[in-house]
């Protein structure tokens, strides 16, 4: 096969080789036709191409430059004419052309001539051409038509970078209407715009009139128009204003601060307001945005923001109620909440165990029916700076650990067999095999309340229920498991299923271990207290 | 299968690559005669002999015909005299060439009297032979010249009168058309009488006519002209006229204005020589300007040809430029720059650098100042009203209104512009006003001297 391959590309390879040999030979034949005829440019390109191919072959060069001379003569003498009739653009042009023609050739490493009357009738023509164009040039820039007045200068350029003042002009024809825009968006008051357009010549001729000053100008402007915005407290536009002045040169004046107090101020304004009000929350998080945006020296920012964390901080005392029947499990809950609590990195909640704080009010909480008592909650508020207690009462709580549940299963195993003739044929042998199956469960109730300890009032309520099972069901046969099929019974016969054979061998394959009940009280636990953790993040008592 | 596929193609690619078939050079030209085998080379004859491929080109006969009478042509040496008018005049090698070329060119555009000797043809080529009897060659080249020097010589003794005449527009028209009729024998020397002399003909005809050219002055009717920019300008209005300094009418003339490069009036002398140059576009601040007229001898030679010869052989003729000293006048502005400032602030300079600082923008433009409004030819009005700084913490912020007024010397408003909420900023009051009044100078600058003044110009 691979050998098959091989040949069919080492043909491949000679046809391709074959035929890039014989183009280039037809190229050289059809060259040496048109040379025939008189046909010298057509002949000199194929040559050309052909030499290019076949770098080599000193045929194709001798050829290229027997008929690239003739054309070359033939161009010279299109110069020539054109020259006398006054037709000095085409002799400029034809010259040009011969020019690259040379250019072109002397690749393949054939030098063509240009004849030295040749070249000196193009540097006349080309002096009388080019004076033409200089002279409309620099009328048309005179008549402040850039436009038409880069064009003729970029043509003069291309063909004779050097002459006269034409690089300047060039430089004019460019600049100068960028130049006299910028001064129309100045004298609209749109600065930045003018800003970039003057930004853009100094960029391609730095010296260019007084470019610089005016950016500078223009730059200025703007910053005075966010100064005055700012002074005004117009923020949103003092902040566009001196953005646009800092994003061009941060160091500029003192735009620096300008731009800091622009976007902040508004913030820190707020942020006092709401101080003030007793929305310490909001207050707090706009003096971290000032913090976070200008750093620490924003006025006074810091110090207020501790204010207010100090004025938002919600202390909570956490009172659970014994879980029915599983006093370790409720213990389990509560520091799984308590975790939560802290990762969370809420800066305003702060929990405590009320157990911590006082065990004759933890004592009289726990177990207590309806509402909680006032006066020890406003104990609690004024003697430990407590603001709300958490409740959580356990309603409900079953951890079961289910027991193995066995069933023996009549099946059948097949087997394949095959007799003398070599015919193949099954034959099945009716088995018995074990079916075996666990269910572990958890399940639980919890009632969650979050209780003002100045009012009383019930600031948060939720209920919670919440199972969470397991269970595993497999099959163990001592014989070929793969060739066992279940069976049905059928007027008190057992009958071989070959439909749920593959029930069956997932059954046989199936996982023998299950998640024990307190890997699912884990589980179910952090689940729940996620829940109640981000109830009391979300909740404002500030609202 | 596949093997004799592969075959079949390289036999068909290697048949095209050498089919070519070689013709041996002995069996191509077997029966040619002698003068295709061997250019002939008879003295007492010019030859021509011409062969084109037949394979490629249907017009063949044609092509070799023109290729042999080519080849006559060119066998026909091209000899310049050294009394020729050539000669004569000193031209640059490319112009010389140029010349020799067209002489050459005309030798086989007029050839005649050649005979057709034969031709002849095989399968791929065809050759065809020309040939012309020196002797005749030179009869008819004779009777050539003669025709043309008894044409030319009646229009060069035209011109001469006309000249004679005054009428020099028409005398230059003939002399140029009497070179036109000698052209092709610019090579020769084509002696002839003239005022009883015998003399080189061409030399004498172009000299005749470069002195008349010469002859002619453009004249100014000033000896400067004093132009103040944005002044009603009168347009110049200098003559063309000869050495005795009479007027000539209708002579092509052009005037260059060296403060627009590029711009050309073209004009020609009115019946009384004159023509009009407008000096537009003046600005102040130029210095050392000037008009120059020509005498438009291209022109007058392209009204009367349009044989490129004839057009290249009369640049030799060199005119001079005529020349009129432009003197800029600077125009002179009035300024008055008034401000009403708060009570608190009168004693504020702001009005005084402002009006320093648009001296100094009038200036650096180059126009004069005056503080004498009744000897200025503008005055340049500008009030301004200040609004009392507002104090924004430690900072202070304040406002100018601007209103600019461009008068003419009659107090006529010609322009007016208004400036609004040009701000300020600053620690003090003061400050804040000073800030306002620097950026009202800059829009000043950039905006208003452009729009209102410069357009003046």
């Amino acid at each position: 096969m691979q050998y098959k391959s091989t040949s069919i590309l080492a043909v491949f390879l000679i046809i391709s080789l074959l035929n890039t040999g014989c183009v280039t030979r037809r190229m050289a034949k059809q060259a040496s036709g048109y040379e025939l005829a008189g046909m010298f440019r057509e002949a000199a390109e194929l040559y050309y191409q052909a030499a290019m191919r076949k770098p080599k072959k000193i045929d194709y060069k001798m050829g290229l430059n027997r008929a690239g001379q003739m054309y070359m003569e033939g161009l010279a003498s299109d110069v020539s004419r054109a020259y006398s009739r006054g037709e000095y653009r085409k002799a400029v042009y034809d010259y040009l052309e011969m020019q690259g023609f040379a250019d072109k050739v002397r690749k393949t490493g054939v030098n063509l001539r240009i004849e030295h009357s040749t070249q000196r009738t193009f540097e006349n023509a080309r002096e009388i051409y080019l004076a033409e164009r200089y002279e409309l040039g620099q009328r048309l820039v005179g008549e402040q038509n850039f436009d038409e007045a880069r064009k003729i200068f970029v043509e003069i350029y291309r063909i004779s970078p050097n002459f006269r003042d034409t690089r300047s002009y060039l430089n004019t024809a460019t600049l100068e209407p960028m130049y006299q825009n910028g001064a129309r968006f100045f004298s609209h008051r749109n600065y930045m715009q003018a800003y970039r357009e003057w930004e853009r010549i100094a960029a391609k001729d730095p010296g260019y009139k007084d470019v610089r000053q005016r950016m500078q100008q223009a730059l200025n402007e703007r910053y005075k128009e966010g100064a005055v915005f700012l002074l005004n407290e117009d923020f949103s536009a003092a902040a566009r204003a001196l953005g646009d002045v800092y994003k061009v040169n941060p160091g500029y004046m003192d735009v620096k601060s300008q731009y800091i107090e622009a976007r902040n101020e508004p913030v820190y304004r707020a942020a006092i307001q709401n101080l003030g009000s007793g929305r310490c929350r909001v207050a707090f998080r706009g003096f971290e945005q000032i913090i976070a945006d200008a750093g620490g020296n924003y006025k006074n920012a810091l110090l207020l923001r501790n204010e207010a964390l100090g004025c938002a901080s919600f202390p909570i005392a956490l009172l659970s109620n014994p879980m029915p029947g599983n006093h370790a499990d409720g213990e389990e809950f509560e520091n799984i909440l308590i975790q939560m609590i802290l990762e969370s990195k809420d800066p305003f909640i702060k929990i405590h165990k009320l157990a911590d704080i006082n065990q004759r009010i933890l004592r009289a909480f726990q177990g207590a029916t309806g509402s909680l008592n006032r006066t020890m909650l406003r104990q609690l508020h004024d003697r430990n700076g407590i603001a709300a207690v958490l409740v959580l009462n356990f309603s409900q709580y079953q951890k079961t650990a289910g027991s193995l549940q066995r069933a023996e299963k009549t099946g059948f195993e097949r087997v394949a067999v095959e007799d003398q003739d070599g015919e193949r044929s099954y034959r099945d042998r009716q088995v018995s095999y074990m079916e075996y199956s666990r269910t572990n469960q958890v399940q639980i109730i919890v009632n969650v309340q979050l209780v003002s300890t100045f009012t009383g009032e019930i600031l948060l309520s939720r209920r919670y229920s919440q199972t969470e099972s397991d269970e595993m069901k497999y099959a163990v046969y001592r014989g070929e498991s793969k060739n066992l099929y279940p069976a049905t019974l059928r007027n008190n016969s057992y009958h071989i299923d070959e439909r749920n054979y593959a029930s069956l061998q997932r059954l046989l394959n199936a996982d023998q271990t299950i998640t024990s009940p307190d890997q699912l009280r884990d589980k179910l636990f952090s689940e729940l207290n996620i829940n109640i953790t981000q109830a009391l993040i979300t909740f404002d008592p500030e609202r | 299968m596949n093997r004799a596929l592969v075959f079949l193609l390289l036999v068909a690619i290697m048949t095209g690559c050498f089919s070519g078939r070689k013709t041996s050079h002995e069996r191509l030209m077997r029966g040619a005669p002698d003068w295709v085998l061997q250019t002939p080379n008879h003295p007492s004859y010019y030859h021509g002999v011409g062969m084109v491929p037949k394979n490629q080109q249907f017009d063949f006969r044609e092509r070799a015909r023109q290729v042999a009478l080519n080849e006559l042509a060119g066998s026909i040496s091209v000899t310049i005299s050294s009394s020729s008018v050539l000669n004569y005049f000193e031209f640059d090698h490319l112009s010389s060439e140029f010349f020799q070329d067209n002489i050459r060119m005309s030798t086989q555009d007029y050839l005649e009297g050649y005979e057709l000797i034969g031709n002849w043809e095989n399968d791929q080529q065809y050759w065809i032979y020309y040939r012309l009897s020196k002797i005749r060659y030179q009869q008819i080249k004779q009777e050539r010249i003669s025709r043309a020097l008894t044409s030319s010589r009646s229009k060069f003794d035209q011109a001469r009168r006309f000249a004679g005449q005054g009428r020099m527009a028409d005398a230059m028209g003939f002399y140029v058309r009497a070179f036109e009729d000698i052209r092709d024998f610019i090579g020769e020397d084509l002696k002839t009488q003239v005022d009883g002399k015998e003399t080189p003909y061409a030399t004498a005809l172009m000299a005749d006519f470069a002195e008349q050219m010469q002859s002619l002055s453009v004249v100014f009717p000033t000896e400067k002209l004093l132009i103040k920019p944005g002044s009603l300008l009168a347009p110049v209005e200098p003559m063309v006229v000869n050495k005795n300094s009479e007027p000539i009418p209708g002579i092509p003339v052009s005037g260059r204005l060296s403060w627009l490069p590029g711009r050309r009036t073209e004009a020609v002398t009115d019946a009384r020589g004159r023509f009009r140059v407008v000096p537009e576009g003046v600005k102040p601040g130029m210095q050392n300007e000037q008009i120059v007229c020509v005498i438009d001898m291209d022109r007058i030679v392209r009204q009367n040809t349009s044989d490129m010869l004839v057009q290249r052989f009369f640049e030799v003729v060199r005119l001079s430029a005529f020349t009129l000293p432009v003197e800029i006048v600077p125009p002179v502005f009035f300024i008055s720059v008034t401000s009403s400032l708060p009570s608190s602030r009168g004693n504020l300079k702001v009005d005084a650098e402002f009006d320093e600082e648009i001296r100094r923008i009038l200036r650096q433009e180059g126009i004069a100042i005056s503080d004498d409004q009744g000897k200025a030819d503008y005055s340049l009005v500008v009030q301004s009203n200040v609004s009392a700084p507002v104090q924004h913490g430690s900072r202070f912020s304040s406002s100018v209104v601007a209103t600019i007024d461009l008068l003419d010397n009659q107090g006529n408003s010609i322009r007016s512009r208004r400036i609004d909420d040009v701000s300020g900023i600053g620690m003090g009051a003061a400050q804040s006003i000073e800030d306002a009044f620097s950026s009202l100078k800059n829009k000043f600058r950039i905006t208003v001297y452009p729009e209102i003044i410069q357009p003046l110009f």
